[in-house]
């Protein structure tokens, strides 16, 4: 059974869509906790408002708020991620022992363009524990990167921190709150920055159940951004018609460079 | 704050910025005739843009703040368009030379050393040079009495250039050279920018003076007739092939930088030539030394974003 989970798993891989390893695992422990009749589905639910993002012409990022219900006595964990995507970067390295420059490239393939964590600190310790392995790392099997390189580790982190830098990667420890006690089912709800780095696509927002380290209920929605409107409109050109785009975007520039030659001419014409 | 988003880019930003952005490097485009890829592309950068979609929006930017500033001083009777003409069509050949010579280059590995010292050097000699010899000018000026002491050597470089065929008057300039060195020169900074991955305004600008002797404010307003017809092709080749130029971008880069061409020509007229050298030289020496740091200093992140300058 465990086989053949990991099998469906593998082949998804190949289709380059992005699939964090955490979802084989609560595949098995689920498989575990509803054979040992723990744990029942309805317990745990999730949902994003607004679900759908618009990108207009002044659009500077968005919020969203994911609330749901998990079993009782666990704690959430709530994750965003991206399509896998194909990343080009440049190594830096030190040349001659003083100075730093690019000394290679490299391509990360099939990275989530984004993974945002929401939980709480002491679950946030605890994301990379290999019964829980709901971090960055989770996706470590997933990427491949090119050329092959014994550094593939030391590599992902220092991409992490460009990913960070970026806002797309983030662990956050302060925006999920309970807003019910221990006792029975626990509401959750949390505000959640969607970065204007975060490209339109569809996106993935999961609630993991996680007690004593273990994944015990999962349940996910869906989050999209698209472009509407002017920017809608440009991108679609320069990506349709990109020549048509091109000579646009020149005579645009020449006309707004002799309109502003004619206005400074007006008013030097007063002297 | 008012954002906006760039659609290409993939990310939004503040307005103020951007166009004040343009504003600052038009003017130094209107005063100085180069393009200010230097010292835009790298800005855009830490402002969240990607490099590739950086420069290519950079060069569409150009196209206005170009524009605007060769019509600026076209009025003022600085511009020389037939040796803007010889010089584009040598850089048009050099740009293509340079693209494989590039491609040799990275195949042979260590290219970016190669480049990145290549470009400290020139950048260093240039800069030193051109201020010392300015620095000289200035002093002289300060003291007319001992103007026109001597008159001027003929110099080995001088008898050879004389020697060339095709020798053609070019009025605005006031020189009577070959019409074969612009296009040499042309071609070769054609070939330098291609490599360097730069527009080319700060090595074009040094040749024009001290190679082909023109003065410098006929120099600023022919490099820059020779910028826009450059960076009209490199704007239609990157929408074209790779999906870079981010209109949204550009047009507000415009706005800031179609105006600040203006006033910079306006400053420009009131400089004297051996100002406005000393004033581009220390600019020059300051990119060398920005370049230097760049790299001494350890980098936060070991990776970076392929594409860019």
């Amino acid at each position: 059974m465990l086989c053949s989970l990991k099998n469906i798993t593998g082949s998804r891989g190949v289709t380059r869509r992005f699939r964090p390893a955490g979802l084989a695992s609560f595949i098995f422990v689920m498989f575990v906790a509803v054979a040992a009749g723990t744990v029942s589905a309805d317990e745990i639910k999730i949902s994003v408002v607004p679900s759908e993002i618009s990108i207009s012409a002044f659009y500077d990022g968005a919020h969203i708020k994911a609330a749901g219900t998990i079993p009782a006595g666990a704690d959430v964990v709530i994750r965003i991620t991206g399509e896998g995507e194909e990343v080009h970067l440049k190594k830096k390295g030190k040349v001659g022992g003083l100075l730093w420059m690019n000394t290679g490239k490299l391509t990360f393939k099939n990275v989530p363009a984004v993974f945002m964590i929401y939980t709480t600190p002491d679950v946030a310790d605890r994301v990379n524990h290999e019964t829980i392995n709901l971090g960055y790392f989770s996706a470590k099997d997933q990427i491949e990167l090119e050329p092959e390189n014994e550094a593939k580790e030391a590599l992902f982190k220092e991409f992490v921190k460009l990913k960070e830098s970026e806002r797309v990667y983030v662990i956050d420890t302060g925006s999920v709150k309970y807003t019910s006690g221990q006792a029975g089912p626990r509401q959750f709800e949390a505000d959640i920055a969607v970065p204007p780095k975060m490209k339109p696509g569809e996106y993935v927002v999961e609630a993991y159940a996680v007690k004593n380290d273990h994944i015990v209920a999962r349940a996910d929605t869906a989050l999209v951004i698209k472009l509407v409107g002017f920017p809608a409109w440009i991108a679609s050109l320069a990506f349709g018609h990109e020549l048509l785009y091109g000579i646009m975007a020149v005579v645009v520039a020449v006309a707004a460079g002799l309109l502003m030659g004619v206005v400074f001419k007006s008013k030097g014409g007063a002297h | 704050m008012l954002h906006m988003y760039l659609p290409i880019a993939g990310n939004s930003v503040n307005i103020l910025i951007i166009l004040g952005l343009g504003g600052f490097v038009g003017l130094l485009s209107g005063i100085f005739g180069v393009g200010g890829g230097f010292l835009m592309t790298p800005l855009l950068i830490m402002f969240g843009i990607p490099p590739t979609v950086a420069a290519a929006s950079d060069s569409n930017q150009i196209v206005g703040a170009s524009t605007s500033g060769t019509l600026a001083h076209w009025r003022l009777g600085n511009v020389d368009f037939k040796m803007g003409i010889l010089l584009l069509a040598g850089g048009i050949i050099g740009g293509t030379l340079g693209v494989q010579v590039i491609k040799i280059l990275r195949a042979m590995g260590n290219a970016d050393f190669l480049i990145n010292i290549t470009y400290v050097i020139m950048l260093g000699g240039v800069g030193a040079y051109m201020f010392w010899e300015s620095l000289q000018g200035l002093k002289k000026s300060d003291a007319p009495q001992h103007e026109e002491e001597k008159p001027v050597k003929e110099s080995g470089y001088a008898k050879a250039l004389a020697s060339l065929p095709f020798q053609t008057d070019f009025e605005k300039s006031g020189v009577r050279i070959s019409a074969l060195l612009p296009l040499i020169f042309g071609t070769l900074v054609g070939v330098l920018a291609a490599i360097m991955g730069v527009g080319g305004g700060f090595i074009m600008v040094p040749v024009m003076v001290y190679l082909l002797r023109m003065p410098m404010h006929v120099v600023v307003g022919t490099s820059l007739f020779q910028i826009l017809f450059t960076c009209v092709n490199v704007t239609i080749m990157q929408s074209y092939s790779n999906h870079t130029v981010d209109f949204v971008l550009a047009l507000l880069l415009l706005l800031g930088s179609t105006a600040g061409a203006q006033i910079g020509t306006k400053i420009s007229k009131r400089l004297k030539g051996d100002q406005l050298k000393i004033l581009l030289a220390s600019l020059v020496l300051l990119v060398c030394v920005k370049m230097l740091y760049g790299l001494l200093a350890t980098p936060d992140i070991m990776v970076a974003i392929a594409g860019g300058h």
